[in-house]
Parts: structure tokens; sequence; C-alpha cells
């Protein structure tokens, strides 16, 4: 059996909580920053608590849940190998931080047209592989609950 | 502490940008286009000296913009000064104003230029421009989410949601400044565009068009400033600084809470309480307004966080006789993307009275008004010979 082709995606700034990041997120997890000490939620992953100023961290899981702040839609190139158009979301999760991603189909709605502020969506996990050849994976967002109107 | 009428703009000097620009593109080599960046500010730099009535010698001061290198721009000009700083339009002003204030410097040249079109200089992608300073510009490229225009897309489109925005209503934006912009010899863009125009130009970013976006070209932009009371002896009638304000959002940047939360009002209404303060006088006393505007959007947020209107209000606002006349050179969009540079020079312009056919009547105040990347910088310039 041979597994569908990974999509490829241009690559990511480099530094070590975002590597961290993206290990987890290649072990089909997506986790995110903790205060030790102030419990305070963050992303993107950062070497310190921008509340109490604490170097002290936990990974954990989000629940992959979140409410659509916005979104745009690409029509220009700007990485070779992305072909326009796509459309880029911000959620804010459930957790409080804002996590940006791209909206994924095939299963559900594609066309942003359908999107609406307040929308609950879900994080989805997929095999990608960066454009120097690194295997990884990614997330995206998909709409929660498909047919469901956002309250505005 | 109060800047009010201590500090004057004496002199201000700009390049050809529409020569260059088709220079540029046509790739004409008759007509001589500097070889660096440096090169178009030092070209302003002798037009705003000529303007003042000043030699190189009476400056003791030189703020250059952030696409300058300091040491290299003052070699290149012959310039020793006691004072030098680094810093963007209005920073680079209020900067000035201080150490002129201050007794640190007496007579300062601010000097800006770019040489981005004939660099080929990108703003989204792998190697997008000032992708050290401001991350959210490039971090999420794995997305396919890149550039300043890309992040304003999506302030932008949640703004068209929360308020029903309909793209005919917006593109008025980019008509009105392009008609400004026909009046304008110096523009880049003078061909008037209508409303069918607009909606049928291409989107860059969606709900952003092609004609919501500044233009790429090259420039450069001086001014001389110094004491009101030294100014008053120069070539020309001097314009005042009112009043300065400054207010800065960071906490959140890359993960763009801040423009989300309010579309950066809280630092609006800080530097909008400053400056009215300073200068002693509101949105209503302001008879033009210039707005750092690398999109449309720019202005919407700029009026509304700066109390010219309500919040959502800004379009219907602007359609009416109360609201008064913004980006009246064509702005980035059509005049010049000289990054808030070129917006002095027209505050400038508009209280000398030498705006030409855009000229606004009576012109005695004028707002600049900055917002870039949550960085809200604002000034309030005053002058009487319009």
């Amino acid at each position: 059996m041979t597994a569908a082709p990974r999509r490829v995606i241009p690559g990511r700034l480099p530094g070590r909580d975002d590597d961290a990041f993206w290990a987890y997120l290649a072990a089909g997890e997506v986790r995110i920053q903790r205060c030790g000490e102030c419990g305070q939620w963050r992303y993107p992953p950062s070497p310190v608590c921008a509340r109490c100023l604490s170097e002290a961290a936990q990974w954990l899981p989000v629940e992959g849940t979140g409410e659509l702040l916005s979104w745009a839609t690409f029509h220009r190139r700007y990485f070779s190998v992305l072909d326009p158009p796509y459309t880029v979301l911000a959620v804010a999760l459930a957790e409080g931080p804002i996590m940006c991603g791209d909206l994924r189909g095939p299963d559900h709605i594609q066309d942003p047209a359908e999107l609406r502020l307040g929308l609950p969506m879900r994080l989805v996990i997929e095999p990608a592989v960066f454009e120097d050849g690194q295997e990884c994976s990614i997330f995206g967002w998909q709409v929660a609950e498909p047919g469901k109107g956002g309250t505005p | 502490m109060s800047l009010l009428g201590q500090v004057a703009i004496a002199g201000i000097g700009d390049t050809d940008y529409a020569a260059d620009y088709a220079a540029n593109r046509e790739k004409e080599t008759r007509r001589a286009l500097p070889s660096e960046s440096a090169g178009y500010a030092i070209r302003a730099l002798r037009h705003a000296l000529d303007d003042a009535g000043l030699d190189k010698s009476d400056l003791d001061g030189l703020v250059v913009g952030p696409t300058l290198a300091y040491e290299r721009t003052a070699e290149l000009a012959g310039l020793d000064v006691r004072w030098a700083a680094q810093a963007d339009a209005a920073h680079a002003i209020i900067e000035a104003a201080a150490a002129i204030s201050a007794g640190l410097a007496s007579c300062v040249a601010l000097v800006y230029g770019n040489n981005q079109r004939t660099a080929g200089v990108q703003y989204g992608g792998p190697r997008a421009a000032s992708g050290q300073a401001h991350r959210a510009y490039v971090y999420y490229a794995p997305w396919g989410l890149t550039s300043q225009g890309g992040l304003y897309a999506l302030m932008a489109n949640r703004y068209f949601q929360l308020y029903g925005i309909k793209p005919a209503d917006f593109g008025q934006l980019a008509v009105r400044q392009r008609a400004f912009a026909a009046q304008n010899p110096r523009a880049v863009r003078r061909e008037v565009i209508t409303t069918e125009d607009y909606l049928a130009a291409p989107y860059v970013v969606e709900p952003l068009r092609l004609l919501d976006y500044c233009m790429v070209n090259d420039g450069g932009v001086a001014l001389i400033l110094t004491s009101a009371k030294r100014a008053a002896q120069l070539a020309k009638p001097p314009v005042l600084i009112d009043g300065v304000g400054w207010s800065d959002l960071n906490d959140g940047a890359t993960s763009l809470a801040p423009r989300f939360r309010d579309f950066y009002h809280s630092a609006h209404r800080q530097a909008a309480d400053q400056v009215y303060a300073m200068a002693g006088c509101g949105p209503r006393d302001i008879d033009c307004v210039q707005i750092y505007d690398s999109f449309s959007c720019h202005t919407l947020f700029a009026l509304e966080g700066f109390g010219y209107c309500g919040e959502g209000e800004a379009l219907s606002y602007l359609s009416t006789d109360a609201a008064p006349p913004v980006n009246t050179s064509g702005g980035h969009l059509s005049e010049s993307y000289m990054q808030g540079w070129n917006h002095q020079v027209e505050a400038v312009r508009q209280l000398r009275g030498e705006a030409g056919g855009r000229q606004v009547a009576g012109c005695r105040r004028v707002q600049y008004i900055c917002d870039a990347a949550g960085k809200v910088a604002t000034l309030i310039f005053s002058g009487g010979a319009a």
C-alpha cells in the first residue's frame, strides 16, 4: 500500500522552542507552552512568559477547538510550493492564545464564503514535508460543525 | 513637557517619484538613478536645503530613516554632526524636535531614501523585508500566511464582517486618494479610477485588492527642522510642530492579538490623548489628515481610533462634509511609498499653500497618524500661509 503524497510546505523559522513545537506535531499532537509559575498559556513558542517573566513552562496538549477571529484568501503567489488561492485563518483557542493556520478540507467546507466570525473551528493534523525535503506534520483548521452558521 | 510651537519644519525636499518610476520601469538609461538608497536621500536633502535657504554647513544634527545606514549616509553627504539618530518618519520628527528643544542640536536634517524598486525588495514570502523586526511577517510561512498585507487583510476582513462593509464602499478610499493624486504632478499614479475600476482590480490577499496596496517605488525625502525662532528668519514660512503622540503595542505582536482585539485602538487612544492635549485642539479643528497607508484600510482604523468618528463609521463619515480631506497627495497608494515620509512633505505643502490643484482652502492645522504594525505615532502641525 502506498501512502498518499505528503503536502509540501514552506520552511519554518528555526529556534529551540519552535523545534519542540514541531517535534510534538510530528508525533501527532498540538502542544503549546503553559507557564510553570502563573499558568498563562502561550503561542507561538517562546523562551519566557510575557506575563510574569518566568522561564519555567510545561508543554501541554490543547483541546484543539477555537473560535474564528478572521480569515483572508491569498490570490498572489508568495511561495513556490503553495498554489494560490488558499485561505488562512486566525482562531482564538479555547485555552486563550490565537493560532493562525490554513483552511483545510476536503471532508468539510473549504469555501471561505461559508465562514463567519465566531464559527467554532477544530484543529486537524496532516503529514507534510518541508520544501527542503524534511518530513513533518502540520496543523490546519476545519469548521467544527459544518452546516451550522456562526454568530457574527 | 510640551513641544507646542517650539520647533518648526523649515525646509522640505523630495525626489521626482513619477520620473524615476517611469525610468525604472522602462529600463531607461537617459535618466540617472542613484546607485543606492542614500543617493535618493541626499538628492532630497539638497532640495530641502535649497527650500530652506540653508547650506549644509548649517546642519548640526541628522536623523536617518530605517532603510539607511547612518555612517554611510553622513559620509556620502559629507556631514559631521553633534547629534544623530535613526528613526521612522514621525518618530524622526519627534526625536529631532526633542533634541532641538533640549539644546542637543540646533538645525537637524531628517533624511529617507529607498531604492526598493531597483533592488527588488520583497514584502512577503521567504525573503520578506523587515522579517527580523516584525516576526509575524515571516513566522506563519508554513501555512502560507506572510507579509504585512496579509496581516492587514485579516484585520480588514474582521472589520468587513463586524460592520457589514461592502467592497464598493470600501473602494472609495482608493478612488478618493487617486483623485487627489491626479492633481499632484509628483505622484506616480495619476490616472483617475472609478468604483468599477476598483472592483475589477485583482485581489492580492482578499479582501484587499491591488488598488488597496501601496506601490513599490524608489525615492527620497528630506526635512530640515530648527527652532521656531530661527525658522521665522528663513526662506519659507515655518510650519510649527504643535503636538506629538506616541504609543506602541508589542505584547502579543506575533500572535496578532492587538490587531484583532481592537484594531490597535488602545494605542490610538493613548496617542490621541497626548497629541490633542499638547496641541490644545481636537479632531474637529484639523483641516487635513495624512495617514500612513501601506494599505487603504489604515485610514479606517486611524480615524476611528483617534476619535474622528465612532467605530465602524469611518466609511460613512468620510462621505460627509464633516470629514477633513485625507491623504491629499495620493499617499502611499498613489503618490509614493516613502514609508510615511512623503506625508510630512504633503502636510508642509498644504500649510504653506503650495499644494496646487489639491490645495485644501484655509488649511491651518494638519494631523499625521501612523499605526504600522501597532506602533502608533502622531503629529499635529500648524501654519498660516494657506
